[in-house]
């Protein structure tokens, strides 16, 4: 029971991440008001009242109007946080190879899901990094604040991969979660971000409360927070506390990761927040929250009677993902806004990334269940950014232009910006799920992992819903190639440095992963090792 | 004897002055009731021999959180018509039946059929040096090192955030 | 308490731990000891109430009240009979539950204290391990009361001077808080017992001359006390002169003295405590604690005495220090009174407490620097407060000023 300089190294993503945010939010305070250059400092328009007497001005005279200081130069804090990220996922993947380990005490675990977990997030970050630079320099919006925070949830993110501890995963969901509220509250121009951010607050609150109540009653159980323990306990024969506890901790990450009946504040709040935002959220905040469900049901309630016996949480999983796929794809082929269909179409995902959830309860298929997870994660993860890539640059010429979200807008998109068009499409096709993309390949593991569990009509229902979700995916494909130009705007005007970086990352993984699943799958296959028995 | 006389009246205060905080309309009186809820839930503490967290949830809550509370609302001051009027909905009558329902439930599975009799309490006594200053600083700096300092990361972006979303339109 | 109870029921006959009555003798003397010390916090504060009055009155050349009793010594009690029978008076708009129950959460974060608060080496009613956290916690109940009363008084006066007083005393709580950690420090435990006991007699071995640090936590401590208490300078929450008399204007009659009772009461609180921590509590010079321990008998009693009239002596000087700055310093503003706190005292504390944590390391590794600073600290203690009396005589010399402690009574 001594400091171990190993502990400290099983957490090094979330470390370099936390000490990134450090970073940027000291940086802030070396950064000083710009003064208009071409008039000289003589000429120049004073700031301080000291500065005032110095210039001779009489106190009432206005020179100091805020808007004639330039703000101080901020594009440097993309990078330095893209850069962070790019060391956390470097972190992440060199430690990919190395054993095992229980750190701090059991609370947390150092292992090859923790750290795929961890890259994945970190890769999410940095090509979040990317797309938010131009939108947020284009709005005049980039603080420390953002990036820091972004930071800060990442590195919450890869905690959460690891926690083997009821106490570590309440703390780090929160450290993630508080951190995503307020970059979803971060623009707050209009009612709707502040309305969408103050939704998030509170029904995440909710979630988290249920969770800790769960976890309280595990306590209760078995007087113990470890998984290990909770295990322990439930190979001696589980309690009905128990179960309640399990029923309760799922619920918690069911609104986490937006599973049907607990999904309605997804729509909004992918709606109101910034669009890189939305992107980071749909594509770490899933992974972060998926990772932790496995492992709390994998390693704490992992027993076949606590899985598949008649109070077991696969009936529980096998319902919600049922519900949400259906729901969540119904629910996305009316919208016209492309941030709400894919709000919605991030629920119908989850529906997806839950069979996988459902197929781990059984004993044998569950390596390819893991594995299969992940891989989505990944994928999803790479195409969902992209896609809200794409939407951030369409946004923030609307949002310049104060109008409003809609399909119409993207309707000629080809002819203005081919490039753009083009990776949409690509993306809507991955998500729809056709090959030979990501978002194919992912499908089909997991529906094999399903079947081979025998949930047959569940991989049944979530191709039909695959199915479905074909319409409002390939209708923006539609719009942006075969619809007239409705209003002709010129191209963006600015050049699209870093987000094109991103854009062009996310496509090349989309494509790669769809056609050569095999490098990813193997990495994927390293981490599930630890959930073998 | 006298220890479960005593849990009895804690308990019940505990869960009446609960029980106030969400059923007064007046927000003062329910964070008034707040503070009484915890003060009397810090007695259950020290029956539970966890002198230090009993003093820590008066310092902490009682003391420090809900003069904060009351403060904000102060600062708010509803007027009655504000407030709005208490009203009997379909709603009320299904949240109010489901957590009857729910608590009737878990109290039913945790006192029921499973729950380890004196557990927590057997740990308590067998343990040297539970609840003292000592035991909580080894639990908190040893056992929950982790726990502990990603706390402190949740508190620093807790005062970043409420900077962003305090600060004016950006 | 609970071994002299013990020891009592022994006394007569019978074992603590099979004596089915055991639990109602224990009952009976908490009921005791409560009432005991209820009395004697309302007794202190009302004559602190007299003395402050005589004090402020010598300050400023005036007489005081002096025609009840000797000295006017009784006039704190003509006062709690004039309050007493006068009207209580509850403001027709007022909420009248809160505006009742307010003065009864101050007093119990008042008396409450004193279960922890020492007085001789064996005369403490509780001696806690978790003492001090004890005190600060209840001492948070009267700033309940505070708000309380000025909330459900629905005036602006007294809603104006309970927000002053929250954001104050929840302001000066951090750096008094922080600053009382550092005697913990150096004890090691925070039963105020503990404490008293890691010092020594003598004015070196008290814990405000081991390191500058501590010195400076000292005053922290005490700017800190005299914030959280209201007391001038820092007495904006009932500052006469823009808010009639803040949260507490709309209150008449005994649950007004409630208000009053807790304020003067809170000087000895302050006081004992900076006793406690800072200056040695009991301890007589010369005489460990061990040998106090081991006394019998006769002895036992007199050094017991004596160790009380060195607990009260060095509090009475606290109180007395807290008139005194009460008649000479002005109010601050509400911005200065903040800057003050976070801007000065919260870092000051931080830094007191990092230095602390360093020195006591320095010390364990080179016991003899703790000695050496221990004398630094205490010579230039003993030379300021020379430099003070000689400056001070220098002034009522210049003046044509003269000390006179015999007319006026």
């Amino acid at each position: 029971m001594s400091f171990n300089a190993a502990d400290l190294q099983g957490v090094l993503p979330a470390i370099i991440l936390s000490v990134g945010a450090l970073f940027l939010l000291t940086s802030e305070v070396f950064l000083r008001n710009v003064r208009p250059a071409v008039l000289g400092h003589a000429g120049g328009i004073p700031t301080s009242p000291a500065e005032r007497v110095e210039a001779k001005l009489p106190p009432g005279a206005q020179g100091a109007s805020p808007s004639a200081v330039t703000p101080p130069d901020r594009r440097y804090q993309a990078w330095v946080a893209a850069a962070f990220a790019a060391l956390g996922l470097w972190a992440s993947l060199a430690q990919l190879g190395d054993p095992a380990i229980a750190i701090f005490n059991g609370t947390a675990a150092s292992d090859g899901f923790a750290r795929v977990v961890a890259a994945v997030v970190c890769g999410s970050l940095l090509l979040s990094c990317l797309v938010a630079f131009g939108y947020l320099e284009a709005l005049r919006a980039t603080r420390g604040e953002f990036y820091a925070l972004a930071l800060f949830s990442a590195s919450g993110m890869c905690l959460l991969g690891q926690a083997t501890d009821l106490i570590v995963i309440f703390i780090a969901l929160e450290v993630m979660s508080l951190a995503v509220y307020c970059l979803s509250a971060y623009l707050r121009r209009g009612n709707r971000p502040a309305e969408a951010a103050f939704k998030y607050f509170v029904l995440g609150s909710f979630a988290s409360a249920i969770f800790l109540y769960g976890a309280a009653l595990a306590y209760g159980a078995t007087a113990s927070t470890r998984l290990v323990d909770i295990a322990a306990a439930l190979r001696g024969g589980g309690s009905g506390l128990l179960w309640a506890a399990a029923a309760l901790l799922v619920v918690g990450f069911a609104f986490k990761v937006a599973a049907v009946p607990f999904h309605m504040w997804v729509p909004d709040v992918y709606d109101g927040a910034p669009a890189p935002v939305t992107g980071f959220m749909a594509a770490a905040v899933k992974v972060a929250a998926f990772a932790t469900l496995v492992r709390i049901l994998l390693g704490g309630f992992g027993d076949p009677v606590a899985a598949l016996g008649a109070h077991g949480w696969q009936r529980l999983v096998v319902w919600l993902a049922g519900l949400t796929m259906v729901v969540g794809n119904l629910l996305a082929i009316p919208q016209r806004s492309v941030k709400r269909m894919l709000a919605y179409s991030s629920i119908a995902h989850a529906g997806y990334l839950l069979v996988a959830v459902a197929a781990m309860a059984g004993p044998l298929p569950r390596q390819d269940a893991i594995g299969g997870l992940l891989f989505y994660l990944a994928s999803y993860g790479a195409t969902v950014i992209g896609a809200f890539g794409v939407v951030a640059i369409i946004e923030r010429k609307l949002a310049l232009s104060g109008a409003g979200d809609d399909l119409s807008s993207w309707a000629g998109l080809s002819e203005r910006h081919p490039a753009l068009a083009a990776a949409m499409s690509l993306f809507m096709v991955s998500l729809a799920g056709i090959p030979p993309t990501a978002g194919f390949m992912a499908k089909l593991t997991v529906f094999r992992a399903a079947v081979s569990a025998e949930l047959v009509p569940l991989a049944v229902l979530g191709v039909l819903t695959s199915v479905g979700g074909l319409y409002y995916y390939l209708r923006v494909v539609v719009y942006v190639y075969m619809m007239p130009t409705t209003k002709p705007d010129a191209v963006m005007g600015e050049r699209l440095v870093a987000a094109g970086l991103a854009l062009i990352g996310c496509a090349v993984l989309v494509v790669w992963m769809g056609v050569q699943p095999g490098a990813f799958a193997s990495v994927a296959q390293n981490a599930v090792a630890v959930f073998s028995r | 004897m006298t220890e479960s006389v005593f849990f009895w009246i804690f308990a019940v205060l505990t869960v009446l002055l609960a029980a106030q905080v969400v059923l007064r309309r007046n927000p003062v009186h329910a964070a008034v009731s707040l503070v009484g809820a915890f003060f009397f839930l810090s007695g259950i503490y020290l029956l539970l021999a966890a002198q230090l967290i009993a003093i820590l949830q008066v310092m902490v809550y009682a003391g420090a959180v809900m003069v904060l509370f009351v403060f904000v609302i102060m600062l708010l001051n509803l007027k009655e018509e504000e407030m709005g009027h208490e009203r009997l909905t379909a709603w009320k009558i299904i949240g109010g039946a489901s957590i009857v329902v729910t608590t009737g439930l878990i109290a039913y599975l945790a006192l029921g059929n499973a729950y380890p009799t004196g557990l927590l309490r057997d740990m308590a006594r067998t343990q040297p040096g539970f609840g003292s200053v000592k035991g909580v600083g080894q639990a908190l700096y040893i056992a929950s090192v982790l726990p502990f300092e990603v706390t402190s990361l949740l508190l620093t972006i807790a005062v970043v955030g409420a900077v962003v979303v305090a600060k004016g339109k950006i | 308490m609970q071994g002299f109870l013990d020891n009592l029921i022994r006394h007569f006959g019978h074992d603590p731990a099979t004596w089915p009555w055991t639990q109602f003798v224990y009952l009976g003397g908490m009921a005791l000891f409560a009432f005991a010390v209820i009395n004697f916090a309302a007794i202190t504060a009302g004559i602190f109430s007299w003395a402050e009055r005589r004090v402020a009155a010598r300050m400023q050349s005036r007489v005081g009240p002096n025609r009840v009793g000797p000295g006017g010594f009784l006039q704190w009690v003509a006062d709690a009979v004039k309050l007493l029978t006068k009207e209580d008076l509850v403001p027709a708009e007022a909420d009248k539950i809160l505006f009742r129950a307010a003065p009864y959460f101050m007093m119990v974060g008042f008396a409450c204290v004193f279960v922890a608060l020492p007085f001789s080496h064996r005369l403490v009613i509780a001696d806690m391990n978790i003492g001090i956290f004890f005190i600060i916690a209840v001492t948070a109940l009267i700033v309940v009361g505070i708000i309380m009363s000025g909330w459900s008084s629905n005036s602006k006066w007294s809603l104006f001077g309970a927000i002053r007083s929250a954001a104050q005393i929840i302001s000066y709580e951090i750096p008094g808080g922080i600053a009382l950690m550092i005697p913990v420090m150096l004890a090691g435990t925070l039963s105020t017992q503990g404490i008293i006991r890691a010092q020594g007699g003598l004015p070196w071995q008290w814990f405000v001359f081991d390191n500058p640090a501590a010195f400076v936590a000292f005053v922290i401590y005490f700017i800190s006390a005299l914030a959280e208490g209201n007391r001038t300078p820092f007495d904006l929450p009932e500052a006469e002169s823009e808010l009639v008399s803040g949260y507490n204007t709309e209150y008449s009659g005994m649950r007004f003295s409630y208000f009053f009772l807790v304020e003067w009461g809170n000087m000895w609180v302050m006081s004992a405590l900076a006793t406690t921590m800072f200056l040695g509590g009991w301890q007589i010079p010369g005489v460990s604690a061990a040998t106090l321990d081991a006394a019998t008998g006769g002895t036992a009693v007199a050094l017991e005495l004596l160790s009380l009239a060195i607990f009260v002596g060095k509090t009475l000087f606290w109180v007395f220090v807290v008139m005194w700055l009460r008649w000479t310093l002005p109010r601050i503003r509400v911005d200065q009174m903040m800057n003050m706190c976070w801007k000065y005292l919260v870092p000051m504390s931080f830094a007191a407490v990092a230095f602390v944590a360093v020195w006591m390391l320095v010390v364990h590794a080179v016991p003899a620097l703790g000695l050496v600073m221990r004398a630094i600290m205490f010579v230039l203690g003993v030379a300021f407060t020379v430099f003070f009396v000689y400056r001070t005589a220098q002034n009522i010399r210049d003046t044509g000023d003269k000390f006179d402690f015999t007319s006026n009574w």
